[in-house]
């Protein structure tokens, strides 16, 4: 009975054993989720530390950000630009 | 929240080239790779017309729907972004994409493809804003620095615009009615859908 018992205990533990080698380690890096089409990693542009090349907008400021590019879109516009 | 988009006025396209060249020049794209380019059709037939093509950040991007890797994402502003850290060239997107927009650098010999490029909208790509491995994989982030797409900005006619898709709306709106002709915007319906300058935000 006892050995019985042992041997069933051991069947066990070499069953569990094998299973353990049928999990799947997660592939995602952080940051990353599958079945979703944004990457938390990336930061809105208007965030971060001041860039060298930047136009006159105060970085960390959206609303100064969105000002900035309605700036430059009306600077396609010739129609403003040329005042026709 | 601007909702970042491509117009190209086919009535205004000179095939210049000018906007393919100021897009490689700014990013220092490799030989072989053409983030944008110049498509003409009937040329030198009345009624040729030229238009400029990149990626036109869908969307409802299929890029985004292909890739077994899941390495593209759309960003607030609407710019469809990838990373290159997890991309591993398979192609998918470039089969997926109707306006033939991921470019493959050549990694080798028998057709060795590297991992994707392609225009970012002058948006850069999940590394930090500005920085050298940035501009390494992905190119200037002009976004970040309050500038908008360089093709765009450097068009001689001004055929070419980007930016916020109803303010490129309205430009385009009262161009044609100036002129009386020219309505046609080719790829933004497939682009963004049916009345696509009215999608502001993702999602809605």
């Amino acid at each position: 009975m006892n050995k019985s018992r042992i041997a069933a205990l051991g069947a066990a533990l070499v069953a569990f054993g094998a299973l353990g080698a049928c999990t799947e380690n997660p592939q995602l890096i952080e940051g990353q989720r599958m079945g979703h089409t944004v990457v938390d990693r990336d930061t809105p542009p208007w965030q971060g530390e001041p860039l060298p090349f930047q136009t006159q907008y105060t970085r960390g400021d959206e609303k100064s950000w969105e000002k900035q590019l309605t700036k430059r879109v009306q600077g396609q516009n010739e129609y403003i630009r040329i005042g026709g | 929240m601007a909702r970042m988009k491509f117009i190209c006025d086919a009535e205004r396209c000179i095939e210049c080239n000018s906007c393919v060249t100021a897009c490689k020049q700014e990013h220092e794209i490799p030989w072989g790779v053409n983030r944008r380019r110049v498509v003409t059709l009937n040329d030198g037939q009345p009624g040729e017309r030229s238009i400029s093509v990149a990626c036109m950040h869908c969307s409802d991007a299929p890029c985004i729907a292909v890739c077994p890797v899941d390495c593209m994402y759309h960003t607030d502003e609407g710019v469809v972004l990838h990373d290159k850290d997890l991309c591993i060239g398979c192609g998918y997107c470039f089969y997926a994409c109707p306006f033939g927009a991921p470019q493959f650098p050549q990694a080798g010999a028998f057709g060795l493809r590297g991992k994707m490029d392609k225009c970012t909208f002058c948006a850069g790509g999940p590394e930090k804003d500005g920085s050298p491995e940035e501009f390494a994989k992905y190119g200037r982030n002009r976004l970040a620095e309050g500038k908008l797409p360089v093709c765009a900005e450097m068009c001689s006619t001004k055929a070419l615009l980007g930016g916020d898709g109803e303010e490129l709306a309205n430009i385009y709106r009262q161009r044609v009615m100036a002129r009386g002709k020219g309505a046609e915007l080719w790829g933004w319906g497939t682009a963004y859908g049916p009345g696509g300058a009215q999608q502001r935000k993702r999602g809605s």
